[in-house]
């Protein structure tokens, strides 16, 4: 192969990974939109009432500042929202508490998953240290249930507000790459042209071998 | 950023300053550099003068790069030659890595978060850089202050000599820059000699480079595939060890001809992993095993310095290299003993662990036992279950050792396919053997820990059996793919091409069982959300000095929370808790945690007296402390609720606590 071939393979490593980027996004950023206008997404605010709590009850006593508090009773506490299948993309609420926010989880139920696992569930994409707001962002999938946890102690006293179910579609979730994809993008396909350039140098070798066999025939 | 940028620029001058002046074909500069520079400031630290040791370090490099621009300068026809070799694979390799990832820690604005990063190997590092001293000089909140020597704290220390503040991202990209080194010696294995197959050898370089990436990501995780992976995210020793380990080797495999060249970078890199963690001397000690095999078996003839040394099947020249390495690793051991003596006034290897014996009493025991003598019950359940563990118990991401060990088997076979030459095929076989010897001596070395240095339930379940062992396997199979790459690279046979295509392959396909937002590449926010919190409630002890003790009320806190602030206050102390959670007496917890029950306000504020206390910070209170606690503060709790006050001064009044609000300047 000359100099010149690999420089363009080379280049088409880098093309292709790109194009596989534009593309996944196309195609996702479609989906999401598609099911958005045709209102199987839709953006609802839920209240509390809404979920089935396990664990979860009025503090002993009422804490000054917190309007309508709830306290974890035991170690587990969590909400279910359990409405029928329903497509989700995200879920965000404000919380009043002093539960640390790296606790959080939401899992998600798929048609066919027997249990909640670790495999269908997300950590929040950001929490707000100061005013307690928290963002939950997920593939679109179309969840059966999906389950909140916020923390995994007792006595925990806190109070919950505006959540809202789902987020309308944005590009930038699909189109702007964050640091790790930009690495990525930088090693990956230096990575793919190295396998290529081993590989064409061995299908090289195994030629040349057969035009020696070639020449002691003649 | 900048000052590790420039920490990284002066570790580059330096490998400049070596491929000018001494190897023109050096392919471990790096690691060479960096275990030089953490012998460097470990000696300076000794001495207590840490910031004169970094000025110097920092003139040195600099000199150097002076005297490379210079002589680039001086040779006019001849510098395009020496700029090339200045930016060798390896190099390149090995600068993108470390600008790379310190992009992505600085960019998620990396804070530590684990346990261990917290009671030691975090609070070290920013012990050693806010007080430009070794952590041995002062009576700090670290748990097990004495017992593990100081080369990583004071890595962290290196490159984090030019800011003002202790950056945690940065401790974490000081660790990647070391790994990140060793895993440059390794590619440089495949570009050892320049062949007249025009960039193969750096496709190899590249394919190593990303399989021993990959593999650090597969051995930190030791949980199921879903959970977070902390690779190059983390502080603990682990990975570094393992890498180091594999790294050196790979320095020796690198050449060809064995001569000084080759062996003092190897000793310097063998010193600095035995001041590492004791685990780092059994790796010495193993990689010393593997070195001296191999130059008896497959490359004695080669010795250079010494050429009588080679006579009698090079059985003199092995003992001599082994002894001398042996010795510099041993020094570097036990001079941190000799440091801890000369501060502390204690002895190290004095009676430690469960079974109050020394460490030569260990050993003893341990082979003793082993053999049959007087060996007990738990002894022969710990062994059973270590046998059980190999095939078993994951050491990386969801391999055992038995499938680590099959991979590696299958990747030295294809080594000994591609080479031509016999030494490399001699070479293969030989780590193959060694290899799985060594694997044999570090499984032996655990088990004594459990038996001898654990408490018996811990000991005998195999706590964290995945993590400690990881570093030898990441270790070896660093190694491996070190002579793997040598062999394929140097070999004349073309179809070798498709084994270096195949591993990489095999890489790719191990990717996707890890997801980016678990691991460094897009870590979720959350992770860090958590500190972002406790450091927004731990403001009030920033201007606490050296001599304040700190109270910290955490209810619901595992003691995870304790170790958070007991960094977050550092300098200062924070007073051990009157146990470990103060339980409302009606709380099913209450059972469990016998004499944690039913605390009233005026054992707390004895205990606040009795231990001098100087501050009490409130980081979670529950139903039952705002219940039963609210009387003993002297705004009831209405400066925490209203104002956000979490700090409160101790003070007496008539014989009784109060506590009383600081005001935000505190």
């Amino acid at each position: 192969m000359t100099t010149k071939t690999k420089r363009i393979i080379f280049a088409a490593c880098y093309l292709l990974f790109a194009a596989v980027f534009v593309l996944h996004g196309v195609i996702g950023f479609a989906k999401e939109n598609a099911a958005y206008k045709k209102g199987n997404l839709s953006v609802q605010t839920l209240s509390v009432s809404d979920f089935e709590a396990n664990a979860i009850k009025a503090p002993n006593v009422p804490w000054p500042g917190y309007k309508t508090s709830l306290a974890s009773s035991d170690a587990d506490p969590y909400f279910i929202y359990d409405k029928g299948e329903t497509y989700i993309n995200g879920l965000s609420f404000t919380l009043k508490s002093h539960i640390l926010p790296g606790e959080a989880r939401l899992y998600y139920k798929l048609p066919g998953d027997a249990d909640y696992t670790m495999r269908h569930s997300v950590s929040p994409v950001s929490v707000n240290a100061k005013t307690g707001e928290y963002v939950f962002k997920l593939p679109l999938t179309n969840a059966v249930s999906f389950r909140l946890d916020m923390v995994s102690a007792a006595g925990c006293v806190f109070e919950i507000s505006d959540i809202t179910l789902n987020r309308t579609p944005s590009a930038a979730d699909y189109f702007v790459p964050n640091a790790g994809e930009v690495c990525a993008f930088l090693f990956m396909p230096a990575v793919m042209f190295a396998v290529i350039n081993t590989a064409v140098f061995a299908l090289d070798g195994i030629a040349l071998k057969k035009g020696d066999k070639a020449k002691k025939n003649d | 950023m900048a000052n590790y940028l420039l920490t990284l620029l002066s570790v580059l001058a330096l490998c400049a300053f070596i491929k000018c002046f001494f190897d023109k074909s050096c392919t471990f500069a790096p690691l060479a550099v960096l275990s030089t520079l953490m012998l460097w400031f470990t000696a300076f630290g000794y001495a207590d003068r840490l910031f004169f040791g970094g000025i110097v370090w920092f003139c040195v490099s600099g000199a150097a790069l002076a005297a490379v621009i210079y002589k680039i300068i001086k040779e006019k026809n001849k510098s395009k030659e020496t700029i090339s070799a200045l930016f060798s694979a390896d190099i390149v390799i090995f600068a993108l890595l470390c600008v790379a990832f310190a992009f992505l820690l600085k960019s998620q604005n990396a804070m530590f978060i684990r346990w261990d990063e917290f009671s030691f190997w975090g609070s070290a590092a920013k012990v050693t850089v806010l007080t430009d001293r070794l952590y041995t000089y002062g009576a700090f909140s670290l748990t097990n202050r004495l017992a593990y020597p100081c080369a990583l704290p004071v890595l962290c220390y290196a490159f984090e000599f030019l800011g003002a503040e202790f950056c945690e991202w940065a401790a974490y990209a000081a660790y990647d820059t070391l790994i990140f080194s060793a895993i440059a010696a390794v590619c440089g294995t495949a570009l050892a000699k320049r062949g007249e197959k025009k960039g193969f050898a750096e496709s190899v370089a590249v394919i190593t480079a990303f399989v021993c990436v990959t593999a650090v990501f597969v051995f930190e995780s030791q949980n199921s595939v879903f959970a977070n992976i902390y690779a190059f995210r983390s502080v603990m020793s682990e990975m570094p060890l393992g890498a180091l380990f594999g790294g050196t080797l790979c320095i020796y495999f690198s050449k060809e001809e064995k001569d000084t060249k080759c062996f003092i970078p190897t000793i310097l890199a063998l010193s600095a992993l035995s001041l590492i963690k004791d685990a780092g001397y059994v790796l010495a000690f193993i990689a010393v095993f593997i070195i001296a095999a191999d130059m008896l078996f497959c490359g004695a003839k080669r010795v250079k310095p010494i050429k009588k040394l080679n006579r009698f099947c090079g059985v003199p020249a092995a003992i001599v290299v082994s002894v001398i390495m042996l010795s510099a690793a041993t020094a570097a051991f036990f001079g941190w003993n000799l440091h801890v003596a000369a501060v502390t006034g204690q002895s190290r290897t004095d009676a430690d662990g469960s079974a109050q014996l020394s460490m030569a009493g260990v050993l003893i025991n341990g082979f003793k036992e082993l053999i049959g003598i007087g060996r007990t019950e738990r002894y022969a359940q710990t062994f059973k279950n270590m046998v059980v563990a190999f095939f078993k118990t994951p050491v990386s991401l969801c391999f055992s050792g038995a499938a680590v060990v099959a991979v590696i088997i299958v990747m030295l076979f294809a080594a000994y396919l591609s080479a031509d030459e016999k030494q490399h095929k001699k070479t293969a076989v030989c780590l193959w053997v060694t290899g799985l010897c060594g694997l044999c001596g570090m499984m032996l070395f655990q088990l004594f820990a459990y038996v001898y240095v654990f408490d018996e339930p811990s000991g005998v379940s195999l706590i964290e059996y995945g993590r400690y062992m990881s570093a030898y396997y990441l270790g070896f199979f660093m190694a491996s793919t070190g002579v793997f790459a040598h062999a394929v690279s140097h070999a004349k046979k073309r179809r070798c091409g498709f084994f270096a295509a195949g591993l990489a392959v095999l890489a790719l396909c191990v990717l996707p069982l890890m997801r980016p937002e678990n691991t460094v590449m897009n870590m979720s926010a959350a992770v860090s959300e958590n500190r972002a919190l406790l450091n927004l409630r731990a403001e009030g002890l920033k201007n606490l000095t050296e001599n304040d003790n700190v109270y910290v009320i955490s209810q619901g806190d595992s003691g995870e929370k304790f170790f958070n602030y007991a960094f977050l206050a550092m300098p200062a102390r924070v007073q051990e808790p009157i146990c470990s959670l103060m339980v409302s007496p009606d709380d099913e917890q209450a059972a469990l945690l016998p004499g944690a029950s039913g605390v009233s306000a005026d054992d707390f504020g004895r205990y606040l007296i009795e231990n001098n206390c100087d501050y009490v910070l409130l980081d979670d209170i529950d139903d039952y402390v705002f219940t039963d606690f609210t009387a003993l503060f002297s705004d009831g709790l209405s400066g925490f609720f209203n104002n956000g006050t979490r700090l409160y001064r101790v003070e007496q009044k008539d014989g009784t606590v109060i506590l009383v609000p600081c005001s935000g300047e505190n």
